[in-house]
């Protein structure tokens, strides 16, 4: 039963975006629809995957050299439940968010962006993974695009050249590979991986790529602009989803093929430190709301890639891997509950500049809430996911003794810290004008819901921080 | 000035490491594997005797599957860009061009049909074949905007989702009895020959289309 869960994972999507692309006035309904039964799908995966021995899936009956092979690990398919989970939501917050063009576009392209996912997050072999990066790449310019301006439309342009060329870069690295070694499957190229010149100028073109579309701090300029401009379930998506794709993918390449020297994973470690510290000061410094959160995107960021100071050290390397995930749960969650607040917020507001949302906790008291709750997680305060990460860095850099690290941890938290409780402050102000209350509509009291679920989640699963823990092994 | 300097650095750096890339793509020394002869054993298997299209539409199907989706996915966002497009319509008609093209359309078409036939015994196939029909259109097109037929909009995404929709369909079928995209010998050159045809078709239709919603836009 399980062995069939994973073409079901590519059909659904794959026929879904078909039907809502051909009704396009019934996309909303296909959308949430589809919304529920993947959700319901990866839950069965992560059940088949805790209770079974870890199986391959060889698409056409072909064996992994020739063939295909998918095959769903631990940490990859609770990304994709996670992911499904922000899906569903923000699909039922889109239909009342969206107007009815943007609807009959954006639901069969973030349909087929959860056809990319699925791809990345359970494909052995690294050409699949290829198609499954254009895919993604392709649909979240798209939906980037969705937004009718001109600052919207400059920002997905340039999001479509950057991603062009990391997808170029990471072909060419595949091309490389299979001249030197005749294979794509991971599990095959593991025993026979050599230290050798084009391997490592194929992992070097690899891990470019993989910067670039994660949007790593000398490589971020793409992303403030395409995430703040677009319509706010994109945002949401983007920043949630979309992004942790390719770090996935930097991860997994980094446990099992590269072959680097120490020194080298420890200059990403160095890049996550610098984006902590870059991201943070942009999003103090900006004076647009959406643009804030993008920032702060930026620097949450860094703390995915610390866990490259720590991969190869010799104390107790998981503790290191437990940060690194709670840090991607819990910004996958907060990120996703603070976009959708703020959408509610900027659209009762009529504007982005946060100077004029003084007071907003009286006139939106859900949203600023799940902000509030957001902001815990995304600095780190105790009990939230963000917490459980800060805390097992803290520790691994402390028994490690990177002191680098550890005042770099503790600073970015305070600078996250600065700017989010500016922000929170504001909002607790007394209003300026009483005349946004009449602006509410009944529609918001669902889209608020919706954003605080999942800022709501960011922090209670902290609480339950041990049970994932032993799912992940 | 100081952007000049920077532009020739940049082409300097770009040059040095295309220099370099050359010397170590042509220095590679490939290590033996076992895929040649896995491939060649099971070529009598695949249903056709092109190794290429054998690769891509039986070993390693579920590859051409996504790559058909990431094109109908990119006219969905071509559509979405579309209300920014706004060019005056284009026309070349006058008795040379329409006499050009009404003899060298169905020679385009039926070229394309040969193309894709002889994808089973040598390079050719749906892309190919659905790249010249989709050329063949967009000069169809060009030359007479407001003559050419143009079905209804969903006949139209009828059309341009048959490819992927007819991929899955064998997929889910195959599934019953093996595998997803599992098919051998004698069934599988059937299946083979129909998703190329079909392929060739939509796809056809959605490359013509990307050009049409981007550059054309003519109210009849």
């Amino acid at each position: 039963m399980f062995n069939n869960l994973i073409p079901a994972l590519i059909i659904t999507p794959a026929l879904f975006a078909i039907l809502g692309f051909l009704f396009s006035k019934r996309a909303a309904f296909f959308g949430i629809a589809f919304g529920l039964i993947f959700f319901s799908e990866s839950l069965l995966l992560l059940y088949g995957v805790a209770t079974k021995s870890p199986w391959a899936y060889h698409f056409g009956g072909w064996q992994a050299p020739l063939g295909i092979a998918f095959a769903p690990l631990r940490f990859g398919s609770s990304i994709l439940g996670v992911s499904a989970f922000v899906m569903l939501l923000t699909f039922i917050y889109a239909r009342f968010s969206l107007q009815e063009s943007q609807r009959a576009l954006f639901y069969p392209l973030s349909t087929f962006l959860a056809l990319g996912l699925v791809v990345v997050y359970l494909s052995q072999d690294i050409f699949t993974i290829y198609v499954g990066l254009e895919i993604i790449g392709l649909c979240a310019v798209g939906l980037s695009a969705l937004q009718k301006s001109p600052k919207a439309l400059h920002a997905s342009l340039v999001y479509l050249f950057s991603t062009l060329v990391a997808s170029g870069f990471y072909l060419l690295g595949v091309v490389i590979i299979y001249a030197k070694y005749g294979l794509l499957n991971i599990s095959a190229l593991i025993p026979v991986i050599q230290e050798e010149l084009p391997t490592l100028v194929a992992f070097g073109f690899m891990v470019v790529a993989f910067l670039l579309k994660t949007a790593v701090f000398p490589l971020s300029f793409w992303l403030a602009n395409a995430h703040a401009n677009a319509p706010t379930p994109v945002s949401a998506l983007l920043s949630a989803l979309v992004i942790k794709a390719t770090f996935y993918l930097m991860y997994l390449f980094a446990a099992t093929l590269f072959i680097f020297e120490y020194e080298l994973s420890y200059f990403l470690a160095f890049l996550g430190v610098g984006a902590i510290f870059y991201g943070g000061i942009k999003a103090y410094l900006s004076s647009d709301l959406k643009l804030l959160i993008a920032y702060s995107t930026i620097s949450q960021v860094g703390y995915l890639l610390l866990i490259f100071a720590f991969i190869d050290e010799h104390t107790d390397p998981s503790m290191a891997f437990n940060a690194m995930a709670f840090a991607l749960f819990s910004h996958t969650l907060a990120k996703s509950g603070f976009f959708l607040a703020a959408g509610v917020v900027v659209h009762i507001a009529q504007t982005k500049e946060i100077s004029a949302l003084q007071g907003y906790a009286s006139i939106t008291p859900v949203s600023v809430f799940a902000i509030a709750l957001s902001a815990v997680s995304l600095i780190g305060l105790p009990p939230s996911l963000g917490f459980v990460s800060k805390w097992y860095y803290l520790q691994s850099a402390y028994l490690s003794e990177s002191w680098f690290f550890l005042f770099a941890i503790i600073g970015g938290g305070i600078l996250s810290a600065a700017y989010l409780f500016k922000l929170l402050i504001l909002f607790l102000e007394h209003p300026l004008e009483e005349g946004h209350l009449l602006r509410r509509e009944k529609s918001h009291t669902t889209l608020e819901w919706t954003a605080f679920t999942l800022s709501f989640l960011s922090v209670f699963l902290a609480f339950f921080s041990n049970s994932i823990i032993a799912f992940m092994g | 000035m100081r952007n000049k300097t920077f532009h020739s650095l940049l082409y300097f750096l770009a040059f040095w490491l295309f220099v370099g890339l050359s010397f170590i793509l042509t220095n590679i020394n490939t290590l033996d594997s076992s895929m040649h002869t896995k491939l060649f054993e099971a070529m009598p298997h695949s249903g056709v005797t092109h190794e290429v299209t054998a690769v891509l539409l039986n070993f390693r199907a579920l590859d051409t599957l996504l790559e058909v989706g990431v094109i109908l996915l990119s006219l969905i966002a071509i559509h979405a860009l579309e209300p920014n497009f706004r060019y005056t319509p284009l026309s070349f008609e006058n008795t040379i061009t329409n006499t050009f093209v009404a003899i060298l359309f169905p020679l385009i078409a039926l070229y394309a049909f040969y193309i894709l036939y002889s994808g089973s015994y040598q390079s050719g196939g749906a892309f190919s074949a659905s790249a010249l029909l989709a050329g063949g259109i967009i000069i169809l097109r060009l030359v007479k905007p407001r003559s050419f037929f143009v079905p209804k909009e969903l006949i139209l995404r009828f059309l341009y989702v048959s490819g992927l929709f007819y991929f899955v369909c064998v997929g889910m079928i195959s599934l019953f009895f093996g595998s997803f995209l599992e098919y051998r010998d004698y069934i599988a050159s059937f299946y083979i020959i129909s998703i190329e045809s079909v392929l060739m078709l939509s796809l056809g239709a959605i490359l013509s289309a990307y050009f049409i919603n981007a550059v054309q836009r003519v109210k009849p």
